[in-house]
């Protein structure tokens, strides 16, 4: 069920309706909320609900005998239990096929015929996202940083909580099972700033992402030979908001339901595209992955408390697996392995301070941004000959564009939308909007109502469900 | 009372106020919409249906004047197959250009019964299997066919619409019948029919559009028009090909109103204007060289009619004067030889 459709806008109501009734009743509403997460996910392949609730089982038992447990192999064991069955259910669904596919290619050079190796798997949707909030469980609980969660119901909740289910932000149980056990309260305030997360992330998918992509982007790198360096650069752009749109947006939605129904989820983006280096871009983007990869991985490797050729090495490792982590598919690895190399490079480089000459300070964000995009282009195209077709379109800086003048509008706004700082936005929800009569806020929401139908083209997938 | 206020406060419940002053804004502009389009005569969904000429007979599923399964002796029974162009709902049906067809035919002697097929929204490879299935009840003489922009809508979604998903259709599970069904009541309020026409219409005008349709679909185009000439001659029908008339010539896309582009994409977000021409002038080549290859008869409808705005309504339906041509250019194409002898050539 997709955050922006029909079914979407008349499941969330029935479940706060539903959720209000049992909400001072701690069990019924751990109850309540596990049964209509089951349900979401559900709505796509019912099938699938099969693997979350093994993922859940798997670590909910592990986790409790590592806290039983003081022998520091039995926990490794049990920890390294832990690993192999939730990523090897993640590498046999996501990446089964690319490796008997590289597999049947390498060896079929040979004269080997191994296409009986592929076999038609389908991606159950965000089992990347759950696969690794449950390993942040795990992992945490073998280092002690947090106990065993002794109630299934709550566990599997925080595996299965709805709005994040699928495309994050990736929750850690320490932030999330806490929550859980203590009283929850929905202020309305809370209540109404969720409400303006919501619609903020419906307008940030629906007027700008899928708008942006229905108008210039999806042409252009459908067929990039056929347009000039100037659309081709604007498509690139277009791409670089189209998917931050989008999954931001899918992180507000997410944190705005979460915020209606009592609870609280980390902030997923901080305007990424205004950071002054790669190092920085990371702490700004897909935060709760970024953050999820140096705690887990980084550090795990040894992050960089070895020498310079083994930071590289670890910093190297982590881009490649977080590049792969998005998909099975060599782009995603030319994209995490050009990520890691940048910030190999750019590793000693430190934040350099706002205060700069503000021609200095654009300077560095104009040129990481072109890097990011760069590295966009390797994110959205799906094969070599597309990449060379786009770069070398885009080296020929030819003129004359066939794109709309509201594409170059919704760019214009998207960037605006980005560069606005959090902080001015909440203060101006908390002192302003909130404030308003319950008449007009409605009047404005059922606005935008009717602009999301009306702009709706195509109702698109959110960009990170695939992943 | 103030037990059941202490067991909703901090809840979400009790912050619904703005919720629910949404959901009744949204039921009162819905029913301001429908009460003004009910007004207007349309079918709305508080308001109820709107009668429509399109109730058609299941004793006689056709938009023509009713004819019996006998035939008379010495008529000729034309068959049509086309879309809301012969259907035309906003006509009455003594206006339509079929009835008009045989009207004419029976003022220069020709007894004829017309058995017109056509439906909104159908294109040839429905027509086709409306024949198959109907005709031998029916019998009918000749088999006219009448398409295009139907078909272009169909290809245009299959060579540039999101691909079809693989493998077989699941039988949908209750619950996403339920959804389904929900879907069709939504899509079924006047508000979306405004939304969809006034805005998403205009946001795709924004659209990189298609110049024009790929070579596999106009090969497709051809089988669908080469198995409906299979299936009359099957049937022992003589098929009648014509080719399709539109508002505008070939070059006059500068002319093509933004209201009519909008009205065209609302049904197909990827052709442009000049797509549409090209398009349209392509379907006809391909029947024009069908005619020639299969030997069938083709009425050109296209040269005469095309282009004459006062023709149509809108971009392909016709105006009262436009059925009228058409009805005079099918007779004097009917009434050439071929057509007159038409039991005779099935027959043989």
């Amino acid at each position: 069920m997709n955050f922006n459709t029909l079914e979407f806008a008349l499941f969330f109501p029935l479940v706060l309706v539903l959720l209000s009734g049992v909400f001072h009743r701690e069990r019924a509403r751990d109850l309540l909320l596990l049964v209509v997460s089951y349900l979401f996910y559900m709505a796509w392949y019912w099938e699938y609900a099969g693997l979350l609730v093994l993922s859940t089982l798997i670590d909910y038992s592990l986790g409790l005998h590592m806290q039983k447990s003081s022998d520091p192999r039995k926990r490794k064991a049990l920890l390294t239990t832990s690993l192999v069955l939730n990523l090897g259910i993640l590498g046999l669904f996501k990446y089964y096929n690319f490796f008997a596919d590289m597999a049947s290619g390498t060896l079929g050079f040979f004269g080997w015929e191994l296409d009986f190796l592929r076999h038609e798997l389908l991606l159950p949707v965000g089992i990347s996202f759950y696969t690794f909030q449950s390993l942040s469980y795990t992992i945490d609980v073998y280092r002690r940083e947090l106990p065993a969660e002794k109630s299934l119901t709550k566990f599997a909740l925080f595996v299965v909580f709805f709005p994040q289910l699928v495309a994050g932000p990736i929750v850690r149980a320490v932030d999330f099972l806490p929550q859980l056990h203590k009283k929850l309260r929905v202020t309305k305030a809370l209540f109404l700033q969720g409400l303006t997360l919501v619609f903020l992330g419906l307008c940030k998918k629906i007027f700008l992402a899928d708008t942006l992509a229905s108008l210039g982007v999806d042409a252009v790198f459908d067929d990039p030979a056929a347009y000039s360096s100037a659309d081709l650069l604007l498509a690139l752009y277009g791409y670089a908001f189209q998917i931050y749109c989008d999954f931001s947006g899918y992180s507000d939605i997410a944190i705005g339901a979460a915020a209606m129904m009592g609870f609280w989820l980390p902030p997923n983006f901080n305007r990424p595209y205004l950071a002054q280096n790669l190092r920085e871009f990371w702490t700004r983007w897909h935060i709760s992955l970024s953050t999820w990869l140096k705690d887990y991985l980084y550090i795990s490797l040894g992050g960089n408390r070895g020498t310079r050729f083994a930071t590289a090495r670890n910093l190297m490792l982590t881009m490649l697996l977080g590049g792969l982590w998005h998909g099975a598919a060599i782009n995603f690895l030319l994209w995490g392995a050009v990520h890691g190399l940048f910030l190999m490079f750019s590793r000693g480089q430190t934040r350099r301070p706002d205060e700069d000459a503000p021609w200095r300070v654009w300077g560095r964000r104009l040129l990481t941004f072109h890097l990011v995009c760069f590295t966009w282009l390797l994110f959205r195209i799906h094969g070599w000959e597309d990449f060379l077709s786009y770069a070398g379109g885009l080296a020929e800086f030819s003129g004359g564009s066939v794109l709309h003048p509201l594409y170059y509008g919704l760019l214009a706004l998207a960037f605006v939308l980005h560069a606005t700082p959090k902080d001015r936005l909440a203060h101006w929800w908390d002192h302003r909007w909130i404030k308003a009569p319950a008449p007009v806020q409605a009047g404005a929401y059922a606005v935008l109502i009717l602009a999301f139908i009306g702009f709706s083209l195509d109702t698109p997938s959110f960009i990170y469900f695939q992943f | 009372m103030r037990v059941f206020s202490a067991a909703w406060r901090d809840t979400p419940l009790a912050h619904f106020r703005v919720p629910l002053y949404l959901a009744l804004l949204l039921v009162l502009v819905e029913a301001g919409f429908e009460w003004r389009a009910h007004e207007r005569g349309y079918t709305t969904l508080f308001f109820g249906q709107h009668e429509t000429a399109s109730r058609r007979n299941p004793d006689f599923p056709f938009r023509s004047l009713p004819v019996p399964a006998e035939r008379r002796p010495g008529s000729l029974r034309i068959w049509l197959s086309s879309a809301s162009h012969a259907e035309d709902n906003y006509q009455p049906v003594d206006k339509i250009f079929p009835t008009r067809l045989c009207a004419l035919l029976e003022q220069s002697g020709q007894a004829c019964d017309m058995l017109n097929a056509s439906r909104a929204g159908v294109g040839i490879a429905d027509n086709t299997q409306e024949l198959r299935r109907e005709a031998g009840h029916w019998r009918p003489d000749i088999a006219v066919l009448y398409q295009a922009k139907i078909d272009i809508d169909e290809l245009s979604k299959t060579s540039f619409g999101p691909p079809a998903p693989k493998g077989e259709i699941a039988e949908p599970l209750p619950h996403q019948r339920a959804l389904a069904h929900l879907r069709q009541v939504f899509e079924a309020t006047t508000l979306y029919a405004h939304l969809t026409q006034q805005l998403k219409t205009r946001m795709m005008q924004a659209r990189v559009l298609q110049p024009a349709l790929p070579v596999q679909a106009e090969a497709e185009y051809a089988a669908r028009v080469r198995r409906f000439i299979a299936t009359s001659r099957e049937q022992g029908i003589r098929p009648v090909l014509t080719t399709f008339a539109v508002r505008y010539g070939t070059r006059d896309a500068e002319q093509f109103s933004g209201e009519l582009e909008r009205s065209l994409l609302q049904y197909n977000p990827y052709l442009s204007k000049a797509g549409w021409l090209r398009s349209i002038a392509r379907c006809n080549e391909i029947l024009r060289e069908i005619a020639e290859e299969e030997k069938v008869q083709l009425i050109d409808l296209a040269g005469p009619v095309s282009g004459q705005a006062a023709l149509f309504r809108d971009f392909s339906h016709f105006s009262v004067a436009g059925h009228e041509r058409m009805a005079e250019l099918l007779a004097a194409g009917l009434k050439s030889p071929p057509s007159l002898s038409a039991r005779k050539e099935a027959a043989r």
